[in-house]
């Protein structure tokens, strides 16, 4: 998995979260941007720590909303995206290279990627048949909450079979509500 | 499509399938777009190719949680789903829509009961720990179930447990006011719509943290029954749990306002876009059924009023009309159900906070219809008035105090909408 963005020749970047082309186009791979928050690390550390002495309840994993009782509030970001392929050959080695945080105005910060997987949390490996489309979730840890640049935007990489390369910029997250109705 | 939805076939068909439709309903009503509430939404909602309406859509198995599960909790069992059935019904075909009114509004009342509209951890620790739940309000039924809390396997095929509407816009009440309740609304010993004012979710919420070991937020137990702050800004705006009738009359959602009612499909936008939500954006509803929830909630109604020979004399019911007239109508409209348009927080004596947080903040407050006011206690937004008579004596809206036997004339008019 690459570990950091391409230099690339941005053709445009949409609010609505359109694909945007580099250098290596990967021109049978449509990227969509499907939905995406920044999570919450409000109380992640005291939950993983509390979690070793819980008694009952086992440690919580981030984003794991029904491990234990939770203290505050402790999840991982998540973006979701939908791949399709439009051409007439199969992709075998799709991987997400990378995801950059983005601030109006501010500095571009690389963010680990902690895992890709299908929407319904199965295992993406990296084949795409064509004419299919598929949606993968890409998580990452929560940027701390009073470092979250006010309209922040995610850019992902999703570098194709031989290193071609299609990027989608999400438009503005926000960090995941506790309550959120 | 022949949905056959009576008074409303036209806006149902349009928020069904039309994707266009939706996103201009949700633009029209989100007033102040520059709010992150209202960004969050607008960047995501119906977009036709891209963002939400590429979701998956949910799974449609729930079951009321009951004692049983709670013991299997308890022992560290899993939760079965062999007693799960779809939010529609037993044998429903999720494909098949209502062929009329009365028919969308009761499965807006199956929607209400059943359909989870987010997970919750603390919830799970809730159900697994039955000595609280008499502390924290919960309640359970002759048959075993509780109230509001589900559970169900998520878009990743897990089991969870998640609460319905009916947790808090459902309360627990006597015979004589489940005989008054309409019977679309009755709810095994509650009646939907009406707010649980027994329910403390801040201290359940403290509770559970505290039982992993983890010290919880003081405000959590600041919040007391029947009150929430869930604007998630760090501002802490605990409001009161409203009820949910008289949704006819309203012209705004939330307390401040933020959400105008510009389409009967308003509601049914709001439910779906809190749905997605609260399932952290990894699914979305059945549009049939958050359309359901919509015509259900609009046909919700308070308890019929007092009857004879408890209603008070007439003349007293006349001054207080009169009262209500010089004093109170002009904002509580009541050829608009008693309702109003919005009025500037500054203007009023009370607490501007909810109308100023960071995430929904308008700088107003809408003005609620008063039907069925007689079971909204406590009053105002924040629920600081514990009767009518408390709310005149402070001087409800701008400090000019209602005394005496004009006190009782008003509030004896008061009681009978």
């Amino acid at each position: 998995m690459l570990t950091a963005v391409s230099a690339i020749a941005l053709l445009g970047i949409g609010c609505g979260g359109r694909s945007i082309e580099g250098e290596t186009p990967a021109k049978s791979l449509e990227v969509s941007y499907v939905s995406g928050h920044l999570g919450s690390d409000q109380g992640c550390s005291a939950s993983r720590a509390a979690g070793d002495a819980a008694g009952a309840f086992a440690p919580c994993e981030p984003s794991d909303t029904n491990c234990g009782p939770p203290p505050s509030y402790c999840e991982d970001g998540a973006v979701t995206i939908q791949l399709s392929n439009v051409g007439d050959a199969a992709f075998k080695q799709l991987d997400v290279g990378a995801l950059v945080l983005r601030a109006v105005g501010g500095d571009d910060s690389n963010l680990e990627i902690l895992g890709v997987t299908r929407d319904d949390g199965s295992k993406f490996d990296g084949t795409l048949e064509p004419t299919q489309a598929i949606k993968i979730r890409v998580k990452f840890p929560a940027p701390a909450y009073s470092k979250v640049p006010k309209g922040a935007t995610l850019q992902i990489t999703v570098v194709t079979d031989g290193g071609g390369e299609k990027q989608v910029e999400t438009p503005e997250l926000h960090v995941m509500p506790m309550w959120a109705t | 499509m022949a949905i056959g939805c009576g008074v409303d076939e036209p806006t149902a068909e349009r928020y069904l399938g039309d994707g266009a439709f939706r996103r201009g309903v949700l633009e029209r009503s989100l007033w102040r777009p520059d709010l992150p509430y209202s960004r969050s939404l607008l960047a995501s909602y119906a977009l036709g190719d891209a963002g939400w309406d590429l979701l998956s859509p949910m799974t449609e198995l729930t079951a009321l949680v009951t004692r049983a599960d709670s013991e299997a909790l308890q022992a560290g069992r899993a939760l079965s789903l062999d007693d799960a059935e779809p939010v529609a019904g037993a044998g429903s075909d999720v494909d098949a829509l209502p062929s009329d009114e009365a028919a969308w509004v009761a499965l807006g009342k199956r929607v209400f009961e059943r359909l989870p509209m987010r997970p919750d951890g603390f919830l799970r620790y809730l159900v697994g720990t039955p000595e609280i739940w008499q502390r924290v309000g919960i309640r359970e039924r002759a048959d075993g179930t509780l109230r509001g809390i589900v559970k169900y396997r998520d878009v990743r095929g897990d089991v969870r447990v998640g609460l319905t509407c009916a947790l808090c816009h459902a309360s627990p009440s006597d015979d004589a006011a489940l005989a008054a309740a309409p019977a679309l609304q009755r709810n095994g010993d509650s009646i939907n719509g009406r707010a649980d004012r027994g329910l403390d979710l801040g201290l359940a919420r403290a509770l559970a943290s505290e039982a992993s070991g983890v010290s919880a937020d003081p405000r959590l137990r600041s919040w007391g029954a029947g009150r929430v702050d869930v604007t998630d800004d760090g501002v802490n705006t605990p409001t009161a749990v409203p009820d949910l009738w008289a949704m006819p009359y309203k012209t705004h959602l939330n307390h401040s306002g933020v959400i105008k009612i510009v389409s009967p499909a308003t509601s049914a936008v709001r439910f779906e876009t809190q749905y997605v939500l609260g399932h952290r954006m990894e699914t979305r509803p059945r549009r049939a059924l958050t359309w359901a929830l919509s015509r259900y909630i609009a046909a919700l109604q308070p308890p019929a009023p007092p009857s004879a020979p408890s209603v008070p004399p007439s003349a007293e019911l006349a001054r207080g009309k009169a009262l209500f007239g010089e004093r109170c109508a002009s904002c509580h409209r009541p050829d608009r159900g008693f309702a109003g348009e919005m009025v500037l927080a500054s203007q009023l004596m009370h607490d501007p906070a909810v109308a100023t947080t960071p995430e929904r903040g308008t700088g107003y407050y809408k003005v609620p219809s008063l039907v069925g006011v007689r079971y909204g206690a406590p009053y105002l937004h924040d629920g600081s008035e514990p009767t009518l008579a408390s709310l005149l004596e402070r001087g409800h809206p701008r400090g000019r105090a209602i005394s005496g036997d004009d006190q009782r004339a008003l509030i004896a008019y008061l009681e009978t909408l």
